[in-house]
């Protein structure tokens, strides 16, 4: 049995997802881009679980490293998943005054996990087997006027996923796209909604789908139908909503 | 630079404009740490101990809620201020610890609790949570330090029970207590009046760990101050293989009609609750013998829109039962109802400002109907100086500045600890504006 990469450990999700695996028995390697913080939240999960855990400081951006750290991965753990939290969440307004913020949301939601992943999916291929489980969102379902950047980011994100998907169809590999409603975490601070929900609920979920195979997992659930509506409000009366 | 949005205590009086920060981790607090901010938990104290003074932002802790270390052997677990209750007892119950004191609520951060130096249902028997913290650190405006009992002992004693003024708890040291299941043996016991109440806990708590009585405190005559005793010893069935089932909680969705909660709907429930809630022996489940109130999300929200008032004040003895039973007579008196209304004895605390004394504690919590209520619970602050009482700051938002000092005499040793670390006030809460603290 191999251990399952956290990308950016450092996320609430993927804290708590990463609580799950290690309460189900599985071993994990953790990356971020921070060691100071990498190192608290390793410290964290080895109060939790009692063993070290590996750590890899390994930013998104960093396109030029992917490849190395990749190879240095694989060369210590024998691989079997990869889970992926990496995304910022700009506010609009900022994005608009300044493109280069637009940029970064794209580099960090869509091309560094994509730049990384594209990496393991090969790996996978290789050996049919394992799993890519990745962070997107219900806001990439459709094209958003208040959150523009973020949510075509996730767009691109739940596209490129789903053509993994496609492309690894005949393989023992899961490419899976985890589309999160509303979570208690740093990104939501402070945000108050009766659908928040804490980032155990959003990694039981994620846990269990992975277990079931699922391709598409939306945490939780409700978030399905209420994207199956939004997404069929036609164009003029959404605009109208200025959702 | 976030927007202010409005926040509140638990008890939703007063609330207030403000901004709120959510540094993620320990390692990125310090910039954060150079504008006026007040260290902020989870918002559960009842009024404005936890929001910040004019111009100041609140430091949310719920991101700085990562574990450290855990000595299975001492006990000793090692976390971030900001974990709650909650997470420690799901790390620590299936390795057979329990907290050494705990608040009527899980949903509590570390730092606010010791910040707090909350007491439990076991305060007759090993008093706050002071005696089971070993060490923490604090970031001041003067630097950061290292405190325990004995490196730093003055800021130590000044910051547990300190409520936030000295700085921000940014690691703790606690030491849990080894228990053999994460049932509790529980009695309980009908007192027919305060007097019977009062024999019945001299009879039973110090046979029990835990012992705590809810009181319908809308009786009157000869009925007054019944209620029920509730008493409680840690069971020794083992905990193996119990990592404890989580129970589906319900929650408020909205802010009730203010309506819901009047005099007769209070006498109703009290009088419902007096009748027919459970006696005798029984083993329960820890959360429903310490945390009944955490089944129901938001509970708050069921005093609708203008908040509720929740009133703690300690009688010491000698005095203790005469002046509870003058705290209810003036409660029935005046007309003023109390969903809930807790009586629980008490020994010393030995921090620099303590709230528990030896003798009664009594708490209520009661439904805000402006100045009408102000008024009435001046009038009772001023019955319970006259018996040598106090207020408990944690669940208070209205008590006046020179009724605090009456309360308080250690105020001023107080006070010139926290002005040695936090000269300017950089750090301040509606609390301490209130209460007019930086005039002291
Ligand atoms: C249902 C219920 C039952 C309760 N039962 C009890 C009880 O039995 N006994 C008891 O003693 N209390 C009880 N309380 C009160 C509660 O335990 C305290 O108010 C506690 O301080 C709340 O912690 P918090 O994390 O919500 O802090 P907040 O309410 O956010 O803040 C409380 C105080 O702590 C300070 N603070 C918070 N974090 C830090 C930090 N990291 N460093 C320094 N200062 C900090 C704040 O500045 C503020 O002054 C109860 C509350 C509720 C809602
Ligand atoms: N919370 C929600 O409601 C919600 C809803 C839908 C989707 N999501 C998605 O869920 C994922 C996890 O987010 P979260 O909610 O857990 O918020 P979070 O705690 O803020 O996590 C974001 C993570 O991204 C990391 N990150 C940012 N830039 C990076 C970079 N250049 N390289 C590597 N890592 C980087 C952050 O690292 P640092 O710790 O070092 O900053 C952090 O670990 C994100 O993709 C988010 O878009 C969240």
């Amino acid at each position: 049995m191999g251990r399952i990469v956290i990308f950016s450990a450092t996320s609430g999700i993927a804290r708590a997802v990463a609580e799950e695996f290690l309460a189900q028995g599985e071993e994990l390697v953790l990356t971020g881009r921070s060691k100071e913080s990498l190192d608290a939240v390793a410290r964290d999960l080895q109060v939790l679980s009692g063993k070290a855990i590996p750590c890899f400081v390994w930013d998104v951006l960093g396109f030029a490293e992917h490849e190395r750290l990749f190879r240095e991965l694989i060369a210590v753990h024998d691989i079997s998943g990869l889970f992926m939290a990496a995304g910022i969440q700009i506010p609009q307004k900022e994005c608009d005054a300044e493109p280069a913020k637009t940029l970064l949301t794209f580099n960090t939601n869509l091309n560094g996990p994509v730049a990384v992943m594209t990496l393991f999916a090969q790996h996978f291929k290789q050996t049919n087997s394992g799993f890519i489980s990745c962070v997107s969102s219900v806001a990439g379902d459709r094209g958003r006027g208040s959150i523009t950047a973020y949510a075509s980011s996730k767009a691109g994100l739940s596209a490129h996923l789903q053509g993994l998907a496609n492309r690894l169809k005949n393989t023992g590999v899961l490419i899976q796209c985890v589309k999160p409603g509303y979570v208690r975490t740093p990104m939501t601070a402070g945000l108050r909604s009766l659908l928040i929900v804490s980032p155990r609920w959003a990694a039981r979920d994620i846990v269990n789908a992975i277990r079931k195979k699922r391709e598409v997992v939306y945490t939780p659930f409700f978030w399905k139908y209420i994207m199956l509506v939004i997404r069929a409000i036609p164009e003029p009366l959404f605009r109208k909503l200025g959702l | 630079m976030p927007s202010k949005r409005t926040i509140s205590g638990w008890g939703r009086y007063p609330v207030i404009e403000a901004r709120e920060e959510f540094p993620a981790g320990r390692e990125t607090l310090s910039p954060k740490l150079n504008a006026p901010y007040l260290p902020r938990g989870q918002g559960r104290s009842y009024g404005d101990a936890g929001l910040p003074a004019s111009d100041h932002t609140a430091l949310n802790t719920s991101y700085l809620d990562r574990f450290i270390s855990f000595d299975p052997v001492t006990g000793i677990l090692e976390a971030e201020g900001g974990v709650t209750l909650e997470r420690i007892l799901r790390f620590s119950l299936p390795r057979g610890f329990f907290l050494p004191v705990t608040p009527g609520t899980m949903f509590v951060s570390l730092g606010g609790a010791l910040a707090s130096n909350v007491h439990g249902k076991n305060h007759h028997r090993c008093g706050s949570i002071e005696h089971f913290v070993t060490e923490f650190e604090i970031g001041t405006p003067s630097g950061t330090f290292t405190c325990s009992r004995e490196s730093n002992r003055e800021l130590f004693l000044a910051t547990l029970g300190g409520y936030g003024l000295t700085g921000t708890i940014t690691r703790a040291n606690l030491k849990l207590k080894p228990v053999t299941s994460i049932q509790v043996d529980c009695l309980r016991i009908r007192a027919k009046n305060l007097e019977a109440m009062f024999r019945l806990f001299e009879e039973h708590d110090t046979n029990f760990e835990y012992s705590v009585a809810w009181m319908d405190a809308l009786a009157k005559g000869g009925n007054r101050g019944r209620g029920i005793l509730m008493l409680g010893n840690h069971s020794d069935m083992p905990v193996t293989g119990n990592r404890s089932r989580e129970k589906t909680k319900l929650r408020v969705p909205f802010p009730m009609p203010g309506m819901l909660m009047n005099n007769a709907s209070l006498k109703v429930f009290n009088t419902a609750i007096y009748l027919f809630s459970r006696h005798g022996k029984s083993r329960e489940n820890f959360e429903s013998f310490f945390y009944p109130l955490d089944r129901i999300l938001d509970w708050n929200l069921l005093y609708g829109k203008q908040g509720f008032l929740q009133y703690q004040c300690v009688i010491p003895d000698p005095h203790g039962q005469q002046g509870i039973e003058s705290c209810l007579r003036f409660l029935s008196d005046n007309g003023l109802g109390s969903f809930v209304s807790v009586l629980k004895r008490c020994g010393d605390d030995e921090v620099m400002l303590p709230f528990c004394k030896r003798g009664y504690t009594l708490a209520l919590d009661i439904p805000f109907h402006g100045t009408k209520t102000l008024r009435a619970l001046d009038r009772l602050d001023a019955l319970v100086i006259d018996y040598g009482g106090r207020v408990y700051l944690t669940k208070d938002a209205r008590l006046k500045p020179e009724a605090f000092r009456a309360m308080y005499p250690e105020y001023k040793t107080w006070m010139d600890t926290i002005r040695h670390f936090n000269p300017e006030g950089k750090i301040s809460s509606r609390l301490a504006e209130r209460l007019k603290l930086w005039d002291a």
